[in-house]
C-alpha cells in the first residue's frame, strides 16, 4: 500500500515540477447581501487557485498574493448561492452581491479527508444543519439539536434527566456487537463519544449490583450514561454535516460504516474586532405524569389497615398528594451566557468564545451545568495557512436516582407505591426530619432520597487541534498543497454516587446492612489522531481534476476505574474508610493507521462529478493488526444540462462505499476471569470465547436518487434510496453455557438494510410582508437479518421474553421484538401444572418511518420557526407501567372510592398472568420539538438600548418538547432504560421524567 | 522543489514507522491457554463453586417451588410471579439461572485435569489435586441435575468447540457417579500426598479439616451416596441396586460418627464462608428485608422443634404482593445483624449424609436402621424425641421430608428434591386472593405448581431448540 502511495505521489509530482511562478497583486472588496447589507463570514478565492479569506462584519475583504492576469472571485457563504466574479486583470477592487440560497445547493460538503464539494454537485444525500439551525432554540446537547432536522437518524434520549443520555443512529443498525453510533469528527479531530457508568446500580441494586457486591457488578450499562459527545458546545459550531453511510464515509475507514457526523466551529475573519452577546434565562416543567387515584378518608382508613395493618389516623390523613409534583415540580432557573469575538488583520484571524450555561432539571440536585472556552486562531504566513483551535470543557452533570431500581429508592419506584393519601413533606416532631414513609419497607421518603442523595459527573475536557495547508505550487492550471492536521481530545470523567447514612433508605438495610454508600469512578480518555494530505488540482479544458492522498493516524485509549465503599460516618464521603469496599477496573487501548487515495472529476461544464477513492487500515483491535482492510467509494452525479415544465434544475446522483465497523477491543482475546477467594486471587476461563482471526465487520452501500429544484427556486426536493448490506457480522454469539461459555466472537452472517429518504424544500409565500418556507423531511429504513452461521439468539438487554425481548435471527429485523403469548397448563399425576409458552413475533423495535416538519415565517423583523417531530410505529416495553399499576394506588384489596382506573389496571395483571405482554405497546409518536418566536431590533430601540454600540440585536422566546402526541401509556415514548446498545433500545422502566422548557433571549452584535 | 519532495516523502515514512506500536494486547489481563499456578487454578474453581452455589438459583427459588420461602419485593415481582403462577420464563433471571456458573466451573475443571498445571505436579500431589477437583466437578454436576430432575442435563465433552447432546437424568447421574469414583480412585490412591498442594478456603476448615486429602475423600463417598439416592428414586430409571451402593458410600462418609450424633457432628463438611471487603468482596446474599417464610412452613412445625428458632415474626409484614402477604422470617436473613453477612453456608454436612442413608434404607426395607438415621437428624438438630420403628415405607419418607424442610431451609433444594422423588409435591399451598385452601383444591387447579426450573433459553436457542434428552 505505501508503494501504491508513493507512485501517485510521484505522477502528481510531475504534473507542477515545470510549472512557473506568477507576478501577484492585492485585491481588495466587500460582500454584500441582495438589499446590500453587510454578509460578515464570507469565503472569498480565486478561482483555480488557493488564495482565500474570509469577509469581515462589515462584509470587506483583503485578499493578498492574487494572480496577475484576469481571475473569477467565488465567493461562498453559508445559507447564500455562490457567487462568481469575473477579475480582469486591471482591477484591485471588487464588490460581490450575493442571494439568500434557501435550499443549501451551495452548502460546501465533505468528500474526502481534504476535499469538499458544492451540494448541488454532491453525489450523496449529505445533510447539513447550519450554526443557526443548531441554535435555533436553546440546546441541551448537541444530538439533541439534531433530533428532526437529518432525516434518516433516529435519535433517541435515555430519559428526561438534564445532560444528554442521547443517542444517533443513522440508517438503521449495521451491527449487533460493534459501534452503533456514528463517528463524530470535530475540526478534523476524532472525538471520543463513549459513556461510562456512574455506579448508581450500587444503590438501586439493579442489575444485581446491591446483592452483596458480587463480581462488582456495580457498574454497568443500564442507568442514566452519558455519551460525551453532549460536552460540545453548540454555540460554537458554523455547521453539520451528516455522511450518512458508508456512500460518503467510506473515507473514514473502519469507523465510517455508521455514517460521521463532520461538525466545523466558528472561525475568524478579518477586520475590526466584533463581538455576540448571547444571554438566555428559561426554565423546564413536566411535560408529562401519571394519573394517580386519590382516597376519601374513609377508604384511605380502609386501604391502610387491608394493605398495611396500619390504623389510619385523620391527622395523618394528607388527602390528596402527588409526589411527582414534590419531586419533579420545581421549577428551577436554567440559563445560557455566551460571550463571542472575532477580528483580526491581514494574515491572522481569531474567534474566541465563552459559555457558561446551566440547565435547572426538574428535581433537586439535578441539573447540567457547562463551562467553555474556545480559541480559534488562523495566521497566514506565506504560502503557508496554520490554524489552531482549542477548547476547554468543564460539565457538571446531576442526573440523580431514576430507572430500574430493586432497592426502593427511585422515585418512581417509591410514588407508586405509596397512597396519595402520605405527604413526604411532614416533619417528624421527635427527630426534625422528614417523616418516614409508613407504606414503604424501610420508610424511605422520596423527598429525603431527592434532597440527601448526591450523582455529580465531573468532565474536564481538552479538544483541540493545529493544522496547516502549504500551497506547494499554484499556477492558473494547477495547484498542490500538502495539508496536515493533528488533534487531541482528552478528558477526565470524575463520577460520584454519595448516599449519605442518614436517610431511611440506607437505615433500612435495603441497599447494604451498612448505612451510607459512595461509588468514585474515574475515566482518563484520550484520542489523538495525525492526518497528512497531498493534493494537487488541475484545472484544464475538460474540468478540475483533484488528487488527493494521505496516511491517517489514531490512537485510542480509555482507563477506568470505580470504587464503592458501604459503611460510611456521617459525613464523610471517602470510599477507602467504608466498611466494605469493591472495586471495578478496565482498560482499552486501540491504534490505527490508514492511507487513502481519492480522484475526483468536476467536468462537462461543471455538471459531472465523478469520484472514486481507496482507503487502506489496520487496526490493533483487528485479529491479524499488521493486515491492511481495504474500503473503496465510487460516485457519480450529473445535473441534466436541460430543464423544462417548471423544473429549474435535476440532479442526478449514485454512490457506492464500503466501509468497516471497528472491532471492539480485547475480542480477539479469551481471558482468564478472576475471582478472589480466601485472599487469593483465582482463575477461571472467562465466559466469552476470543476470536484470535477477528475482522472488521463490512458494510456496502450503494445511494442513488436525484435533486430537484422547481418553481423558479421556490423548491426542491431530494428523493434517495440506499442498500446496505454488512457481512462479517462481528458476533459475540450465544453458546450453549453447557460448554463452559456463554458466547464466542465470530465472525459470520449478513445484515441488510435498506430505506428511502425524502426532503421537500418549499417557499409557499415570498414577498415584501411574509416569508414562510417549510422543510419536511421523511425516512424509513427496514433491516433484516438474512443469514446468521449461529442459532437465533437474544440481543442486549431485558427483563424476560414474558414481558418481551429482541431476537436476532434470520429472516427477521435485528431488532426483532418477540413475546410469550399464553401457556399450556396440564394436569399430571392429578396436579395442575405449568406447561409451554408460546413465541410471539411483534416486529421490529424501531420506527416505520419518521417525519419532520419545519417551517420558517418572517414577517418583517418577527420571525417564527417551528420544527415536529414524527416517529411512526417502534415498540416500548412499558415497565413504568407496572410500577405504577402494582403499587397501591393502581391495585388496592379494597373496593369502592376513587376507583376508576383500576379496572384496567387489573385488565393488565390478568393479561400478564395470562402470560401475554400486557405491558408491551406502540411507541409512536409526534412532538413539537421546538418553537421559536424572534424579533429583530429595529436600528433606533437597539441603539436606544445598548447605547448605540450594537450591530444588531435579537430577542427570542423559545419553547422545546412543547407538546407530545401519542397513544403511548407511559410518561414518554422516547426513552431506554438500555440505551447505551446498538439494538434492544425499548425498555422504559421508571425514568427521570421528560420536561417541557422554556427560555427567553437576547442575542447582540456589538 | 527539492525541499518539498523531502517532506513528502518524510510523510509517507511516517506510514511505515507506525507498524511496530500496533501490536501491543490492549489489556492487562491473563490470557487462556498458558500454564498458570496451581493455586490460582484451583481458588478460580473453587471460587467459581461458590459464586454459582451461592445464589437464589439454589438457595432460594427451589424454596419457592417447595412452597416454603418467597421473596416478596415490590420493586421485583417476578420473584413472586414467575415461581407461582405462570410457567417460570427460561429467559429471564429465574428460569435462566442455576446453570451457566456450573458449567463455567466444570470447563474449569475439566481444563485443569488434562492440562499443564496439573501434569506439572508431583504424582502424588497430583492425585490429590485432581481427586479434589473431580469432587467438586460432580458436586456441580449434581446440583445441575437437582434443579433440572427429569429435563436432563450435558455431559461436557473435551472440546469447548462442541455443543454436547442434552443427556437424561439417568445417564448424567450414572456419569456422575463414575466422576466420583475416579475421584476417589485419585484421593485414595497409594501414592496421594496426605494433603492437598494447594491452600484450601478456611470454609473448608470450619467444620473438618478439608485439606486432608482422607477427609475430601470421606466427602466424595457422602456425594457417591446422594447420587445413588438419586439413582434409585429416579422416576424414569429406576436402579434399586443403587441404594446398596448409597449405603457403602455413606458409611465411609460417616465413619467414625456417633450413632447418635451431636448438632457438632452433623455440621461437619466444607463450607462456603465470606468476606464483604474487596478484593473478595462476597457478602451472603441471604441478608435480604424482602425474604419470608410461608405461613404452611410456619404452621408445619412441630411443637418443641428446636428448628423452631429459624421462624421469627418479622418487624414489618412483607409487600404485598398480587394480595400475598407474609409475616415470619428466618432472622439469618435480616441485615440488623451482621454476623449474618459472614454466616457460613454449608456445601455438604454429615445431616444430609444420614437423611440420604435413612432414604436408601426406608427404600430397602430397613426401617429400623432408616429410624435410627432420621433420628440421628430428629434429636440432635430439632431436638425432639426420637421417632419409633417407622410402620412403613410411607411413614419414613414423611419423616425424612419434614427433616428435610426444618434443617435444610435454604441450605439447598433438598426438601424440593425429596418431595419429588415421593411424588408428593403438591402438599403445600400459597394462598392468594381468590385462591382456596389446599383441602378444598387438592389439585392446586389454582395454584398450578412447577417442580424444575426450565433449560435456559440461551442454552436451548444455541442448540437450535433441541432439549429432547438422549440415553
Amino acid at each position: 500500500m505505501r508503494k501504491l502511495g508513493m507512485c501517485v505521489c510521484a505522477l502528481l509530482l510531475t504534473l507542477f515540477v515545470s510549472a512557473e511562478a506568477s507576478a501577484q497583486r492585492r485585491v481588495t472588496g466587500r460582500v454584500v447581501g441582495a438589499d446590500g447589507e453587510a454578509v460578515a463570514n464570507a469565503s472569498v478565492s480565486v478561482q483555480g487557485t488557493t488564495i482565500g479569506g474570509y469577509s469581515a462584519e462589515d462584509g470587506r475583504f483583503m485578499l493578498n498574493n492574487v494572480p496577475a492576469g484576469p481571475q473569477v472571485l467565488v465567493v461562498r457563504r453559508i445559507g447564500y448561492k455562490r457567487a462568481s466574479m469575473a477579475l480582469s486583470a486591471a482591477s484591485d477592487q471588487i464588490d460581490v452581491r450575493m442571494v439568500r440560497d434557501v435550499l443549501q445547493l451551495e452548502t460546501q460538503v465533505v468528500t474526502g479527508q481534504a476535499t469538499t464539494v458544492a451540494s448541488q454537485n454532491a453525489a450523496n444525500a449529505v445533510t447539513v444543519v447550519s450554526g443557526a439551525e443548531v441554535n435555533r432554540v436553546p440546546q441541551p446537547t448537541v444530538e439533541n439539536a439534531l433530533q428532526g432536522k437529518v432525516p434518516g437518524a433516529v435519535i433517541t434520549q435515555n430519559g428526561g434527566a438534564p445532560g444528554g443520555g442521547v443517542q444517533v443512529q443513522i440508517r438503521g443498525s449495521n451491527t449487533v456487537n460493534g459501534a452503533y453510533q456514528p463517528l463524530y469528527v470535530v475540526d478534523g479531530v476524532v472525538i471520543n463519544n463513549d459513556a461510562f457508568s456512574n455506579g448508581v446500580n450500587a444503590i438501586t441494586g439493579a442489575g444485581g449490583g446491591g446483592a452483596g457486591l458480587q463480581g462488582a457488578q456495580f457498574v454497568s450499562t443500564q442507568d442514566q450514561q452519558v455519551n460525551r459527545v453532549a460536552d460540545l458546545n453548540p454555540e460554537d459550531i458554523e455547521n453539520i454535516e451528516v455522511l450518512k453511510g458508508p456512500s460518503a464515509g467510506a473515507i473514514y475507514g473502519s469507523r465510517g460504516a455508521n455514517g460521521v457526523i463532520v461538525i466545523t466551529t466558528k472561525h475568524g475573519q478579518s477586520g475590526a474586532p466584533s463581538a455576540n452577546v448571547l444571554q438566555r434565562l428559561g426554565t423546564q416543567v413536566m411535560s408529562n405524569k401519571y394519573n394517580f387515584r386519590c382516597f376519601s378518608y374513609a377508604d384511605a382508613k380502609a386501604e391502610a389497615l387491608a394493605d398495611y395493618q396500619i390504623d389510619l389516623k385523620q391527622s395523618d390523613y394528607a388527602g390528596c398528594v402527588d409526589e411527582q409534583d414534590i419531586v419533579y415540580g420545581n421549577k428551577y432557573l436554567s440559563y445560557e451566557t455566551g460571550v463571542s469575538l472575532r477580528g483580526g488583520g491581514q494574515n491572522t484571524t481569531y474567534f474566541a468564545s465563552g459559555t457558561v450555561k446551566h440547565d435547572g432539571g426538574l428535581a433537586a440536585n439535578s441539573g447540567y451545568t457547562k463551562q467553555s472556552l474556545r480559541f480559534n486562531v488562523n495566521q497566514q504566513m506565506g504560502a503557508m495557512n496554520l490554524r489552531g483551535s482549542s477548547e476547554i470543557i468543564h460539565t457538571l452533570t446531576e442526573r440523580g436516582i431514576s430507572g430500574n431500581d430493586n432497592n426502593n429508592i427511585a422515585p418512581y419506584t417509591l410514588i407508586g407505591a405509596t397512597p396519595t393519601y402520605f405527604d413526604p413533606r411532614r416533619i417528624d416532631p421527635g427527630t426534625g426530619q422528614l417523616v418516614p414513609n409508613p407504606f414503604i419497607g424501610g420508610g424511605a421518603n422520596v423527598l429525603q432520597d431527592a434532597q440527601q442523595i448526591r450523582t455529580p459527573e465531573d468532565v474536564y475536557r481538552y479538544v483541540g487541534n493545529i493544522q496547516s495547508d502549504w500551497s506547494l505550487f499554484t499556477s492558473a492550471k494547477q495547484t498542490f498543497n500538502l495539508s496536515a492536521l493533528a488533534g487531541v481530545d482528552a478528558y477526565d470523567d470524575h463520577q460520584r454516587v454519595y448516599s449519605p447514612p442518614s436517610t431511611y433508605i440506607e437505615q433500612s438495610g435495603n441497599i447494604s446492612p451498612y448505612p451510607g454508600s459512595v461509588v468514585d469512578g474515574n475515566a482518563t480518555v484520550v484520542n489523538a489522531n495525525l492526518n497528512v494530505s497531498a493534493i494537487h488540482r488541475l484545472i484544464a479544458g475538460f474540468g478540475t481534476a483533484t488528487s488527493s492522498i494521505g496516511v491517517r493516524q489514531e490512537h485510542s485509549q480509555s482507563n477506568y476505574a470505580s470504587n464503592l465503599g458501604q459503611g460510611l460516618f456521617p459525613g464523610i464521603t471517602n470510599y477507602a474508610t467504608a466498611v466494605q469496599t469493591a472495586v471495578s477496573q478496565g482498560q482499552t487501548l486501540t491504534k490505527t493507521f490508514s492511507t487513502y487515495v481519492q480522484e475526483e472529476l468536476l467536468t462537462a461544464g461543471e455538471k459531472l462529478l465523478l469520484t472514486a477513492a481507496v482507503n487502506a487500515e489496520r487496526a490493533t483491535t483487528n485479529g491479524d493488526s499488521s493486515k491492511f482492510y481495504a474500503f473503496p467509494k465510487f460516485s457519480a452525479s450529473y445535473n441534466l444540462p436541460y430543464a423544462s415544465y417548471g423544473i429549474d434544475n435535476l440532479k442526478l446522483r449514485i454512490a457506492y462505499g464500503r466501509a468497516g465497523n471497528r472491532v471492539p477491543t480485547n475480542f480477539k482475546y479469551t481471558f482468564l476471569s478472576q475471582l478472589a477467594e480466601n485472599g487469593i486471587i483465582g482463575l477461571r476461563p472467562s465466559g466469552t470465547v476470543g476470536l484470535s482471526t477477528v475482522q472488521p465487520e463490512v458494510t456496502t452501500e450503494t445511494e442513488g436518487g436525484f435533486d430537484m429544484a422547481f418553481l423558479g427556486g421556490r423548491a426542491n426536493t431530494d428523493f434517495t434510496l440506499y442498500s446496505k448490506k454488512t457481512t462479517g457480522l462481528v458476533l459475540a454469539s450465544a453458546r450453549a453455557a453447557s460448554t463452559g461459555f456463554t458466547a464466542a466472537i465470530i465472525n459470520g452472517g449478513e445484515l441488510d438494510n435498506k430505506g428511502a429518504e425524502v426532503g421537500l424544500t418549499l417557499i409557499p409565500i415570498q414577498n415584501k410582508s411574509l416569508t414562510w418556507q417549510s422543510h419536511t423531511t421523511y425516512a424509513r429504513n427496514r433491516g433484516m437479518v438474512v443469514s446468521l452461521p449461529v442459532p437465533a439468539f437474544y440481543t442486549g438487554n431485558g427483563f424476560g421474553e414474558r414481558t418481551a425481548r429482541t431476537k436476532v435471527g434470520p429472516g427477521y429485523a435485528p431488532d426483532e421484538v418477540v413475546a410469550y403469548a399464553g401457556f399450556d397448563s396440564v394436569l399430571v399425576n392429578g396436579v395442575m401444572k405449568r406447561g409451554g409458552r408460546h413465541e410471539a413475533f411483534y416486529g421490529s423495535a424501531s420506527p416505520d418511518f419518521t417525519m419532520g416538519f419545519s417551517n420558517d415565517f418572517t414577517v418583517g423583523a418577527f420571525r417564527l420557526s417551528t420544527l415536529v417531530d414524527w416517529r411512526k410505529g417502534g415498540w416500548l416495553a412499558d415497565l413504568s407501567q407496572t410500577y405504577v399499576e402494582n403499587g397501591v394506588n393502581g391495585q388496592s384489596s379494597i373496593s369502592g372510592g376513587s376507583l376508576a382506573d383500576t379496572m384496567v389496571n387489573h385488565n393488565d395483571q390478568a393479561l400478564y398472568a395470562s402470560g401475554y405482554p400486557a405491558f408491551l405497546e406502540h411507541a409512536s409518536f409526534a412532538k413539537l420539538r421546538e418553537v421559536t418566536l424572534s424579533y429583530t431590533l429595529n436600528k433606533n430601540l437597539a441603539g436606544a438600548l445598548f447605547r448605540g454600540t450594537t450591530h444588531e440585536a435579537r430577542i427570542e422566546v423559545t419553547g422545546r418538547n412543547l407538546k407530545t402526541w401519542t397513544k403511548y401509556r407511559g410518561l414518554d415514548p422516547e426513552v431506554s432504560n438500555f440505551g447505551n446498545a446498538p439494538l434492544s433500545r425499548m425498555w422504559d422502566l421508571a425514568p427521570y421524567p421528560p420536561s417541557r422548557q422554556f427560555f427567553f433571549s437576547i442575542d447582540a452584535s456589538f | 522543489m527539492k525541499r518539498n519532495i523531502a517532506v513528502f516523502v518524510g510523510v509517507l515514512a511516517l506510514a511505515g514507522a507506525c507498524r511496530e506500536s500496533l501490536s501491543a494486547p490492549s489489556e492487562d489481563q491473563l490470557v487462556a491457554g498458558t500454564a498458570q499456578p496451581v493455586q490460582n487454578l484451583i481458588t478460580g474453581i473453587i471460587a467459581q463453586d461458590r459464586a454459582s452455589t451461592i445464589s437464589f438459583a439454589y438457595l432460594l427459588y427451589p424454596e419457592g417451588l417447595a412452597r416454603n420461602s418467597i421473596r416478596l419485593d415490590p420493586n421485583e415481582p417476578r420473584f413472586t410471579s414467575e415461581l407461582i403462577g405462570v410457567p417460570i420464563d427460561p429467559s429471564d433471571f429465574i428460569g435462566g439461572s442455576g446453570w451457566t456458573g456450573w458449567y463455567a466451573e466444570i470447563r474449569a475443571a475439566n481444563q485443569f485435569i488434562t492440562g499443564p498445571s496439573a501434569a506439572a505436579l508431583s504424582p502424588g500431589d497430583k492425585a490429590a489435586a485432581v481427586g479434589f477437583v473431580q469432587t467438586l466437578k460432580a458436586l456441580d454436576y449434581i446440583r445441575v441435575v437437582e434443579l433440572r430432575d427429569s429435563l436432563g442435563a450435558v455431559i461436557q465433552g473435551a472440546d469447548p468447540n462442541v455443543t454436547d447432546p442434552f443427556r437424561t437424568k439417568t445417564a448424567v447421574l450414572a456419569y456422575i457417579s463414575a466422576v466420583l469414583d475416579s475421584g476417589y480412585a485419585n484421593l485414595t490412591a497409594a501414592s496421594t500426598s496426605a494433603s492437598m498442594p494447594f491452600t484450601v478456603p478456611s470454609g473448608y476448615a470450619l467444620n473438618g479439616d478439608y485439606s486432608q486429602t482422607a477427609n475430601v475423600a470421606a466427602l466424595n463417598r457422602g456425594l457417591k451416596g446422594e447420587v445413588e439416592v438419586y439413582r434409585g428414586l429416579d422416576h424414569q430409571s429406576p436402579c434399586t441396586a443403587c441404594f446398596a451402593t448409597a449405603i457403602t458410600a455413606l458409611n465411609t462418609a460417616l465413619t467414625g460418627i456417633s450413632a447418635t450424633p451431636s448438632a457438632s457432628d452433623l455440621a461437619i463438611g466444607p463450607y462456603y464462608q465470606f468476606n464483604p471487603s474487596a478484593p473478595e468482596s462476597f457478602s451472603n446474599p441471604f441478608v435480604d428485608n424482602h425474604i419470608y417464610l410461608t405461613d404452611n412452613f410456619v404452621q408445619s412445625i412441630m411443637p418443641g422443634d428446636l428448628r423452631s428458632s429459624k421462624i421469627v415474626k418479622a418487624a414489618n409484614l412483607s409487600a404485598n404482593i398480587a394480595g400475598l402477604q407474609l409475616s415470619y422470617r428466618d432472622p439469618i436473613t435480616d441485615p440488623g445483624n451482621l454476623a449474618n453477612l459472614v454466616r457460613p453456608i454449608p456445601i455438604a454436612r454429615n445431616a444430609q449424609f444420614f437423611l440420604l442413608r435413612a432414604q436408601a434404607e426406608a427404600e430397602t426395607g430397613n426401617l429400623v436402621a432408616a429410624t435410627a438415621d432420621v433420628n440421628a437428624v430428629h434429636v440432635g438438630e430439632g431436638g425432639l424425641p426420637p421417632y419409633a420403628t417407622f410402620a412403613g415405607v410411607a411413614d419414613a419418607r414423611a419423616a425424612i421430608l419434614y427433616e428435610y424442610r426444618y434443617s435444610f431451609i435454604y441450605d439447598g433444594p433438598h426438601h424440593l428434591i425429596t418431595a419429588r422423588q415421593y411424588g408428593i409435591i403438591n402438599k403445600a399451598y400459597v394462598t392468594q386472593p381468590g385462591m382456596p385452601s389446599l383441602a378444598s383444591d387438592p389439585s392446586h387447579a389454582n395454584d398450578p405448581l412447577q417442580t424444575v426450573l426450565p433449560v435456559p433459553a440461551n442454552e436451548a436457542q444455541a442448540r437450535g431448540n433441541d432439549v429432547t434428552p438422549k440415553p
